[in-house]
Parts: structure tokens; C-alpha cells; sequence
């Protein structure tokens, strides 16, 4: 019952990871950087969020496949397939979750105030020190608010990682999948107590989020 | 800090910048101490600055600062706004919320290389007197100080050149004239030349020693406040809240060791800030009305440098204030005062009476030749 917890919690926290880095520089270039075809980029990152988890899982499952695209080159160059492993279960977690840490870390970024970002380029600051510097320390909660709702959202994934993990015991078998296996096998008291174990994690990020919202609030209302 | 007489910044531009429905056009150069670029809302004044900072390109021509190109289009030259070394302060301080104000004064200092730092930071802090709010929250500190603060924090990178979009903008009128006393301190007592933006002609006669007149994106003329307050005669002003004053004189001490100067009307000395004149040149004095204090005595334990004696001419009472017009040596000094203090002090015409005036707020121009005539 152990190794479907800790596999969960492992793709969660690689799928933040990985969303991370991406979902800032998504942001910085739609909201700051108003690149070109801005609007279009914010329309086709939400796209996960609009279609159901299995169709992601079928194109991941067509494209990095053994006769995909991607699946043919990496076979060829190191004789490996992610399909079927927890690695291909993270990528598509990451892919699912992603519209939700962006949107977040969108809407407190685009609440920094321009002329900050100015001041401290006028003071001597490259964008990369503007933004590391000004631009996310004032998108914080934000940040932080879409990054948890991204790793909630992570442990809960079932439908596409069933396509391109399987429901290996041992090897690709996360919570979710552990939870439809007991009930398929009429397992309810291993289905209760991993659906526990789910519900109690997600109370606690949550929980955590709210402090250090709280926290932020207790703060400003210092400095006022 | 730095007390050697540094070059004059000159500053060189031939712009265009177009934006839907209007274009800046911009053609000049200029070795003033202290700029005003004035002009009515929408002007193009912010623009002008923008671009001199690099914070807008223009679309085509050049900019240069102290015979460095900073912007040609020409030769596809774009220095960025991180390498120019200009100090620009917007109109809102833009203190950074989640650093308290020493940390948002070496924000700046920080990025600055040891051997570009020219001001030390400890008279910065003291000409500025922020000294007692160094550790506090930037959200915890009034309007005026955060003007002062965002002014140390440019002053800390040691900018070439100082840009201000008005920043007074926005304060209460005692805070402006404060901030606009500090401006004049800093520029003086460092060196410092600066380009100020203003849609006031109270604040340009108070700082400018050029102004570039913009009207609809082109600069109509290029002007000295002397000739400018020619063209603006002093008695149309009393229909603004503070009356200019304009005093012509002869400088009998450039600068004494206090770091002040004297100039003298037939046997009267007023003791001004720091001259770049010789002496026995002509020079202007341009004094604000608020600047002034009546007194009917002489008073002399008052932390002020001058107290001249002046003679009432005139005195006019308008809806909320009186205008007390004195004679100093043949020519006319004006001061408004409110009228709940004209009726304590029981002024009458020809009464003599002395007025207060510390050396800071008189500010001195070399006097042009058709005035000396």
C-alpha cells in the first residue's frame, strides 16, 4: 500500500518541478514581454484544462509511443521507451496540471506593478535580475497558490496515466490507480485507507497554503 | 563625495517618435546644469524622457549623452536602459514593497560597480534626512519621505544624469516645495546635472536654469527662466497661488568658505547658495513668494541667512489671501500672505518692515545683456 503513495507523491512533486520553470516563462512572456500571438499562447496552455485527461494520455501515448515520433528516436538513440513507466505517468501529470499553475502565476504577475519592474531596470538591473529580483518576489503568492493547486491536481490524475503507465503494481500504480484496482477487486478497506491517505494529503497542502497565505496577509497588514 | 567641478553633461538630440495620432519631434543640444522640459499635458515631455533613458526607442535618429551615442539609428546603436547611468524617478516613487528603504537604497548601489561610485551614501542619506527611517517599511512612510527615498536610491547608483518625470506629482503643495528644495541641494551639493519634466511654470523658474518649451510633440522654443519671466510678465502671476519675484544684483563674493555667495543691492548684501559667476557680474535673483517671511522686527535668533529691510508700497487684499508689495533698493518684492496673519501684524503702507529668506530658496542667473540695459 506504500509504494502507490510514495510513487504518487514522487510524479506530484517532479511534475511541479517541471511545470514550474515553464509555467514562469509562459508568464513573464505573456504578461510582461506581451510577446506576439500572447493571446494565442494563453489559449492553446489552457487547452489541458478544456479536454478530457484521456485524449492528452492518447496523443503522449501516439507521439513518445515505439512508433512515434519522439518514441522512435529515443528507442533508436538509447534503446529506451518512456511508455509505460512512471516517467511517462509524470509527463503526462505535469501536462494536465500545467494550466492551473499558469493561470495562477498569469493573474499575480500581471498584478506587479509596471513601474517597479522600470525603476529597478533605471537603477542598473538586467531583465533576468529585474525579474528574479522584483517581478517573482511580488508574484509570491501566486507562485506559491499555483504550485500547490498544481501538485493537489497531480495526485489526483488517473485517466491519462492509465493510458501511458498501464496500472502496474510496483511500477506504475499511483494512488488513484491503487484505489480503482481495490475497488475493482472489491477491496474496500485498501480502497478507504489509500483514499485517506489521498484526502489527507490534499487537507494538508491546502492547510499549508492557507498559512502561508495568512501569513502574506499578516505581513501587509504590518506594513500598513 | 564628489566636490570637483565635473563637465557639464552635454546632451545632443535629433528624434522622432510616433505613436497613433501623434508624433514628438525633438532637435537640440544643451549644456544647462538643470533642464526643465515644460509644456502642457500631452506634450510629449514624459515621452522626451523616456527616451533619453532608454525606457522608449525613438523610431529613427540620435541620442547623445556627454558625446556618447546612447541611440542612432544610423549606426544601430540602442544602449539599454540598465547601461545608460541616467537617473530616472518617475511620477510615484516605485519603492519596491518587499524591501524596507535601506534595502530599496542598495538595490541600486549594488548594481553599481565600486569605481563608478561617485556620491557616498552617508551624505546622501543626510542631505535627504532620512537617516531616522532607514529600517522602516516602505509602506510605512509618508508621501514625501518616499519622494526623498526614491531620489537617495537613484542617487546611490551615481547616475551621469538625473531624470525627473515630476515626481512631486501627486503631493500635497507644502511636500512639492519640499521635494523641489531637496532636488536643488542634491543637484548642488553633487554636482549633478539634471532634465526635470513639468507642466508648472512655479516649479521650472524654482529649478531650471534652460527650459525646452514642448507643444504638441515639438519644442517650440529653447529658453532661459530670465527671458521667459520677460515674456511671462511678474504681474500676471498674482493670479497664481505664489508670486516670482525677479531682483537684478551684483556679485560681490562668488563663494565663501561656507559654500555660500553674496550679492549686493547699492549697500544691501543677500547671502545666496553657490555661484558659478564672478564677481561683479550682473545676476538675477528669483525668489518665490512662499518662500518669504514678513517680519516687522528684526529678528535675529531665526535660522535664516538673510533679513533684509524693505519698505510696504502697496498692499492688496484678494478673497483669501493679501499681497504685500515692498520696495528693496527701487525694485518690487511681492510676498502673499493669508489674510488672518495680514490683520495680526497691522501692516500699513510705507511701514518698514524685514523680510526672511534663507539662502537656499534664492535662486541665482547670470543676467542676460539686453537686461543689464
Amino acid at each position: 500500500m506504500i509504494f502507490p503513495i510514495v510513487l504518487s507523491i514522487q510524479i506530484a512533486i517532479l511534475a511541479t518541478l517541471i511545470n514550474l520553470p515553464i509555467a514562469l516563462i509562459f508568464s513573464w512572456l505573456i504578461v510582461k514581454k506581451q510577446i506576439r500571438g500572447s493571446a494565442a499562447l494563453e489559449v492553446l496552455m489552457t487547452i489541458p484544462l478544456a479536454i478530457p485527461p484521456t485524449i492528452i494520455g492518447f496523443f503522449v501515448l501516439v507521439i513518445f509511443g515505439i512508433n512515434g515520433p519522439i518514441g522512435t528516436i529515443t528507442n533508436n538513440l538509447f534503446g529506451f521507451n518512456i511508455i509505460f513507466t512512471w516517467l511517462a505517468a509524470t509527463l503526462v501529470t505535469a501536462i494536465i496540471s500545467f494550466p492551473l499553475m499558469a493561470r495562477a502565476i498569469i493573474v499575480s504577475m500581471s498584478e506587479v506593478e509596471p513601474s517597479l519592474e522600470k525603476t529597478a531596470l533605471g537603477l542598473g538591473a538586467g531583465p533576468v535580475k529585474v525579474f528574479f529580483s522584483i517581478t517573482m518576489p511580488l508574484s509570491y503568492r501566486g507562485i506559491v497558490a499555483g504550485s500547490l493547486i498544481c501538485f493537489v491536481r497531480a495526485l489526483s490524475e488517473f485517466g491519462a496515466t492509465i493510458i501511458v503507465a498501464g496500472n502496474m503494481p510496483g511500477k506504475t500504480q499511483t494512488i488513484s490507480l491503487a484505489i480503482y484496482s481495490a475497488i475493482q477487486s472489491g477491496d474496500e478497506s485498501t480502497a478507504f485507507s489509500l483514499s485517506a491517505v489521498a484526502l489527507g494529503i490534499a487537507i494538508a497542502s491546502l492547510v499549508v497554503y492557507n498559512i502561508l497565505l495568512k501569513k502574506d496577509k499578516r505581513t501587509l497588514n504590518q506594513n500598513e | 563625495m564628489n566636490k570637483q567641478n565635473q563637465p557639464f553633461i552635454i546632451s545632443e538630440v535629433n528624434f522622432t517618435k510616433t505613436y497613433p495620432g501623434f508624433t514628438l519631434s525633438c532637435n537640440f543640444k544643451t549644456d544647462s546644469t538643470r533642464t526643465a522640459i515644460f509644456g502642457p499635458s500631452g506634450s510629449g515631455k514624459s515621452t522626451l524622457l523616456n527616451c533619453l533613458s532608454g525606457f522608449s526607442n525613438p523610431d529613427a535618429g540620435f541620442i547623445k549623452i556627454n558625446g556618447k551615442e546612447v541611440f542612432s539609428s544610423t549606426n544601430k546603436i540602442n544602449i539599454p536602459a540598465n547601461k545608460r547611468r541616467l537617473g530616472h524617478i518617475l511620477q510615484t516613487p516605485s519603492l519596491f514593497p518587499h524591501m524596507n528603504v535601506i534595502q530599496n537604497i542598495y538595490y541600486g548601489l549594488n548594481l553599481t560597480p565600486l569605481h563608478l561610485r561617485k556620491f557616498d551614501l552617508d551624505q546622501i542619506i543626510n542631505l535627504l534626512e532620512i537617516k531616522n527611517i532607514l529600517n522602516k517599511n516602505v509602506n510605512n512612510i509618508s508621501g514625501g519621505q518616499s519622494q526623498r527615498v526614491a531620489l537617495a536610491r537613484t542617487l546611490a547608483t551615481s547616475p551621469d544624469l538625473l531624470l525627473l518625470d515630476e515626481p512631486w506629482t501627486g503631493l500635497e503643495k507644502r511636500l512639492v516645495s519640499t521635494i523641489i528644495d531637496y532636488i536643488k541641494i542634491v543637484s548642488n551639493e553633487l554636482n549633478l546635472p539634471l532634465f526635470f519634466v513639468s507642466h508648472d511654470i512655479k516649479d521650472v523658474y524654482e529649478i531650471a536654469n534652460q527650459i525646452i518649451i514642448l507643444n504638441e510633440g515639438k519644442i517650440s522654443s529653447i529658453i532661459d527662466p530670465i527671458t521667459l519671466l520677460k515674456q511671462n510678465p511678474i504681474t500676471d502671476q498674482f493670479k497664481q497661488p505664489n508670486i516670482i519675484n525677479k531682483i537684478e544684483t551684483r556679485v560681490k563674493t562668488p563663494a565663501t568658505i561656507s559654500n555660500l555667495s553674496l550679492v549686493s543691492l547699492n549697500g544691501i548684501e543677500i547671502v545666496c547658495s553657490k555661484l558659478k559667476l564672478n564677481q561683479g557680474d550682473h545676476a538675477t535673483l528669483i525668489l518665490n513668494s512662499k518662500d518669504i517671511i514678513i517680519s516687522k522686527d528684526k529678528v535675529t535668533n531665526l535660522a535664516v541667512e538673510n533679513m533684509i529691510p524693505v519698505i510696504i508700497s502697496n498692499i492688496c487684499k484678494t478673497n483669501s489671501k493679501t499681497v504685500i508689495k515692498t520696495i528693496l533698493d527701487g525694485q518690487s518684492v511681492s510676498i502673499d500672505i493669508p489674510e488672518h496673519t495680514s490683520n495680526t501684524l497691522n501692516l500699513n503702507t510705507g511701514m518698514e518692515v524685514y523680510l526672511a529668506i534663507k539662502a537656499s530658496n534664492i535662486n541665482v542667473y547670470p543676467q542676460s545683456t539686453d537686461t543689464q540695459n
